[in-house]
This record gives structure tokens, sequence and C-alpha cells, in this order.
């Protein structure tokens, strides 16, 4: 993956789509994966990623090189994914009581297992849907991507402690039902 | 003294996350040898919030999302260049190039003017002084006393 240096910026934000190529091959990953584990479905993650990237380049023009374009890019990359669900109410609809969606993947057996038969994807989905979408979005921000609490809280424009707060409740909130889960299932 | 009820705390945020400092993590790792309830507790985290998001679950971005951005940002572009086209045509009736032969025309056309105007003015001017001209004979001659009479007239007078 090529660095994105302030001249590469400077050339796309002049219009040049080989220099905004360059961004959207080392920013695509971060956004498409970050709106399907939010949208939880590959169409809509797809007209995130483009709607993020096509705001990004009408707005390159006034971005200011003395900020990071990776926060840049993941603060949109969050308020169009948040916005886009919430317009759609695909979040809401697709929300599962854990219950039933923690059955679903722990009826073979334990996470171990799920990960080892190739269900990793849908044992993360489950986890993910027992959540409000602001822990869902820093959990995946967090578990997925990689990002420190800092980055979270800068991309999502909060507090830090917030950032904290919000990731205790939703493990707590993970762990407790996953007890229920084992139980019934032991 | 760190209560089990801080070190839940943290191993449920910056323990699992390595955001805490060397010696805090120093201090945790001993707590949790000495204490067993904690200790399950960790090892429960760490099954159940850790090892999931372990494997392989970033995928690739479908190739064809960004066929989709570049055309979009070539339409863009195109519908930008027209509209830009449409403003430069009008504006260049107006710009230099043609300017030389619009100035001809508005010179012709103004001496035109002047010359039709001038025309009618003198015309109102010669006009006015004839009848003015004819007034004046009229007041000058005296037809009672004047012998302006021809021999014809006189004959028939």
């Amino acid at each position: 993956m090529r660095e994105i240096t302030n001249d590469i910026i400077l050339l796309a934000s002049q219009g040049d789509l080989q220099s905004f190529e360059i961004i959207y091959k080392a920013m695509s990953g971060f956004v498409y994966n970050v709106a399907l584990r939010i949208m939880n479905n590959r169409e809509d993650a797809e007209e995130v990623t483009q709607e993020v990237f096509l705001t990004t380049y009408r707005k390159l023009q006034g971005f200011r090189l003395e900020s990071s374009l990776k926060t840049w890019v993941y603060r949109i990359t969050v308020n169009c994914a948040i916005n886009f669900g919430r317009k759609k109410t695909v979040i809401n609809n697709k929300i599962k009581t854990y219950d039933e969606s923690a059955a679903e993947a722990m009826v073979e057996g334990d996470v171990q297992k799920e990960i080892e038969k190739e269900h990793t994807n849908k044992v993360v989905n489950n986890i993910l849907s027992v959540l409000n979408l602001e822990q869902r979005v820093c959990v995946v921000l967090r578990n997925i991507e990689g990002l420190s609490y800092e980055e979270i809280a800068e991309a999502l424009n909060i507090n830090i402690n917030t950032v904290r707060s919000r990731l205790k409740r939703a493990r707590e909130k993970i762990l407790s039902l996953r007890k229920q889960v084992d139980y019934e299932y032991l | 003294m760190n209560t089990c009820k801080n070190i839940k705390d943290l191993i449920l945020t910056d323990y699992m996350d390595s955001e805490v400092d060397l010696s805090t993590r120093e201090q945790i790792s001993s707590h949790l040898l000495n204490c067993s309830h904690c200790r399950r507790f960790a090892a429960e985290a760490e099954k159940n919030l850790a090892v999931p998001f372990k494997g392989k679950i970033r995928e690739d971005v479908p190739e064809h999302v960004w066929s989709s951005i570049r055309q979009s940002i070539e339409n863009a572009a195109m519908a930008n260049t027209q509209s830009k086209s449409f403003i430069n045509n009008f504006i260049q009736i107006f710009s230099f190039p043609k300017l030389a032969p619009a100035l001809g025309g508005f010179v012709v056309l103004l001496l035109m003017g002047t010359f039709i105007l001038n025309s009618h003015q003198i015309k109102q001017v010669k006009e006015k002084e004839q009848g003015e001209y004819l007034a004046s004979l009229w007041k000058t001659v005296d037809f009672e006393n004047s012998d302006l009479r021809t021999p014809i007239e006189e004959y028939f007078l």
C-alpha cells in the first residue's frame, strides 16, 4: 500500500483521479469494513463506501493538510454509516434478541469451534447485533479496525472517557448475554 | 489498592485493549495471580470478547465499487464542464476577438444616427427660416401705397 503524501492529497484535491485512487486504495478497506459491520449488509456497505469517497473527493479542496486525512476519513465514514443506517432504519430492524442470534451461533458449540468452522463472520455479526449503534461503532473501530481510544474519540468527536465507558458497557452486555446462552446450551 | 471491581473494569477496557502503561499492567497481572475470581473473569472476557475478533474478519472491497465512484466523478466533471462551456460561450460573444467588428458596427450606427438627426434639424431650421423670411416680407410691404402693379394689372384695374 502506497503512503499518502501531502503531494498526493494536493493533486487529488485538484481533481487528479490517479492520486485519488491511491487514497481510495489506502482507505477503502477501512471504510467498507466499518460500513459492513454497522450496516450488516454488503449492498448498503458498498453504497456507504461510494458515498464516503464521493464526499471525500468533493470536500478534499477544503482539506487542511495539517490535520490527518485518516482521521478525517474515519469521521466521514462513521457519520455516513450512522446517517445511512438511521435513514434506512436497517439497524433496528436487523437487531435480533441476543437469545435468537446467539443461539444460531452457539448451537454447534462454543466460539472457538465457530472460528474453526469459518463462521467467524456470523459470530461477530451476532455479537454486534446485540449492541446499540453507539456501542457497535466503538467495538467495530476498536476490535475490528484496531483504532486506539484516542483515534476513536477523534473520529466520533467524543471524549476519550466516553469511548472507554461505551466499550465497557458493550462488553458487559455481551458477557452477560453470552453467559445466559452458555447456560441454556450446556 | 486495586479492588476486584476496578480490576474487572480495567480488564474490560484498557487492559484488554493494551491501553495501560507497563506498571498498571504489572499490577493487574499480579492481582490476577492471587485472585482466582478475577482470573476466571479475565479468561471469560478473553474467550468471549477478544477471540471472536481475532480471525480474518475483514473483507476485501468489491472491485466494482471503485468503478462506480470513478464513473460518478467523471460524470460530475463532465456536467460541470458542459455548464461552464455554456457560460463561456455566452461570455465569448462579447469577448475581445469580436470587439473590433462590434465597435465598428457601433460607430457606423452612431454616425448614421447623427447624420439622420442633423438632416432633420437642418430641414427644420430651413423651414423655420423660410417662414420667418416670408413673414418679414409680408410685414414690410405696404400693399395700399406701394406701386407694385404691372401694366397688365393696371389695365384691368
